[in-house]
């Protein structure tokens, strides 16, 4: 029993949510896609007895492997259940009944690297819906329960239940194969990988509200995905790379965006020794290996802006005519009107708040931002800055009006009482 | 020969086994579990402790004897390990067991004062 206190530190991190994943998309593996609910049935049994039994003596010598073991019993005396079991005794049943039966210390790292890669492309099929991807990814890839997943989607425990059922029934009539798409499909089905990644991890990076702690759990696990696809041989593009740069450049910032009292701050009233400078690090070196190859995404700009902020020693020694720059282009790969407003930002940094008020009014499609808070907010900073303050204090009670969050009314509300108003 | 009571106490542990933990859950408990362990084993009162499988048998006798399997892995009577404590009363047992995170998380402890045999 004196072992207690290095056994506690064998489990630190996030061992149980993370080794449960594993072990899923092992069981996955073997016992196909079709059969997701038992894999993950049998791995939160498995973690429950781990629990019983690790809470006495400690942590076993090889922990994943007592998990991996533990479930796989489990597994087959679920299927010894099913009639079918004995039934089909065919090539595949002998061969899942020779994996279950073996001895699960023979799993390697790249066997697990493997299967949870087949369980991304599964889990992030394009047939199922946005919502539903997320859902399952935080389930199955993150470990996370449906409690979890609903604080962090700010939704009841019940529609993300639903959500994962059907998903998870969706992929049994779809007959989804667990396996990395083959070279034609690739590509494509990548671009969707990373694309619900990004979603996910902005879905956690979006302003407070909620939880904090859960949503950054949210951006971590986004990152920590997008780098296992930075990883393996199959995967490994300039995109992935680039993608993780923007994640990690973004998420180093995280603990500096609001004060003590959870107020937001903007940028230049950050304290820019709380940025987690090692995170920063990472990032950078991450967008290095992105620069490999010729194409250019939408993820190696949104870093690359990121980068800019990240490496200037103060708010006043900003880059921002190679932040306008990175914008110009960015602007002419997406044509967002979201993307346009945050140029307009940079405009007024180079050039001044009045040609940053222009290009405002020269998007185009202007219409869908007049219901975006932060898009009169901007409004309201850049007439403030012109000493317009009548024109600044209706943008901003626009802004007020608009804004669903505490903390962004709060940090509008501020705006307002700096212009000499008093709070609506 | 007459027993005694000693100065050691069981704790029957059964639960908390709740179905709808999250692996994050079960793991903070875990931690908390190793904690207050750690604190007992500091303060001289940690004596032993053991965990059992859910799996099992039921023997009984009577007419005839039976062997049957118990429902131990789906019950929550199911006693899930013990511990045994150099605590000298009962009253400093239970206070003890007020405090263990077991109970704390909603699962129940059975204390019974540890009896032996002594030979004269």
């Amino acid at each position: 029993m004196s072992q207690q206190s290095a056994s506690a530190h064998e489990v630190a991190g996030h061992f149980f949510r993370h080794e449960g994943a594993k072990v899923v998309a092992a069981l996955t593996a073997h016992l196909g896609a079709h059969r997701l609910q038992l894999a993950e049935d049998v791995v939160q049994e498995a973690l429950l007895r781990a629990l019983q039994t690790w809470s006495y003596h400690g942590v076993p010598d090889n922990p994943a492997a007592w998990l991996t073991q533990v479930a796989k019993n489990l597994a087959i005396n679920a299927l010894q259940r099913e009639q079918r079991w004995n039934e089909k005794q065919d090539g595949i049943a002998t061969e899942r009944e020779r994996w279950l039966s073996t001895p699960a210390d023979d799993v390697t790292h790249e066997t697990f690297a493997d299967d949870t890669l087949r369980m991304m492309f599964v889990c992030f099929h394009p047939e199922l819906a946005a919502e539903a991807q997320t859902a399952l990814a935080l389930r199955t890839l993150c470990g996370f329960s449906p409690a979890e997943i609903a604080t962090a989607f700010l939704t009841s425990e019940a529609a993300i239940a639903k959500r994962l059922v059907r998903a998870r029934q969706r992929i049994r009539e779809l007959a989804l194969p667990f396996a990395v798409p083959e070279p034609t499909e690739l590509s494509s089905r990548l671009s969707g990988v990373l694309h619900t990644l990004y979603l996910l991890f902005n879905e956690g990076y979006k302003a407070s509200s909620g939880d904090r702690l859960v949503r950054e759990d949210l951006c971590h696990e986004a990152i920590r995905l997008v780098a296992l696809l930075t990883e393996h041989p199959a995967t490994r593009e300039p995109r992935a790379f680039a993608l993780l740069a923007l994640m990690l450049l973004n998420a180093a910032r995280l603990s500096a965006r609001t004060d003590d009292a959870g107020n937001l701050l903007r940028l230049h009233e950050q304290d820019r020794t709380d940025w987690d400078h090692a995170m920063i690090q990472r990032g950078i070196a991450s967008l290095h290996l992105a620069a490999q190859g010729f194409t250019l995404s939408v993820y190696h700009i949104e870093a690359s802006i990121a980068a800019t902020h990240c490496t200037a020693p103060d708010a006043s020694a900003t880059n921002w005519p190679r932040i306008l720059l990175l914008y110009d282009q960015l602007l002419a790969l997406t044509g967002s009107p979201v993307t346009a407003m945050n140029r307009a930002v940079a405009v007024a940094r180079v050039h001044g708040a009045q040609l940053g008020l222009d290009a405002l009014d020269g998007i185009k499609q202007r219409t869908s931002l007049e219901s975006y808070h932060l898009y009169h907010a901007i409004r309201g900073a850049f007439a403030a800055e012109l000493g317009q303050v009548a024109a600044a204090l209706t943008s901003f009670r626009q802004a007020e009006n608009l804004a669903t969050l505490p903390a962004e009314r709060d940090f509008i509300a501020r705006r307002i009482e700096e212009c000499g108003g008093t709070k609506a | 020969m007459k027993t005694e009571p000693t100065n050691q106490y069981m704790f029957l542990v059964r639960g908390p086994c709740k179905q709808g933990y999250s692996p994050e859950q079960m793991q903070a408990h875990m931690i908390e579990v190793y904690a207050w362990i750690d604190s007992l084993t500091k303060q001289g009162i940690f004596s032993a402790a053991q965990p059992l499988t859910p799996e099992g048998k039921v023997v009984s006798g009577g007419n005839g004897i039976s062997v049957t399997d118990g429902v131990f892995a789906e019950s929550k009577e199911a006693v899930g390990g013990f511990f045994i404590l150099n605590v000298q009363t009962m009253d400093e047992a239970v206070k003890i067991a007020c405090d263990s995170p077991m109970v704390k998380r909603g699962g129940q402890l059975e204390v019974r004062h540890i009896a032996e045999l002594k030979r004269e």
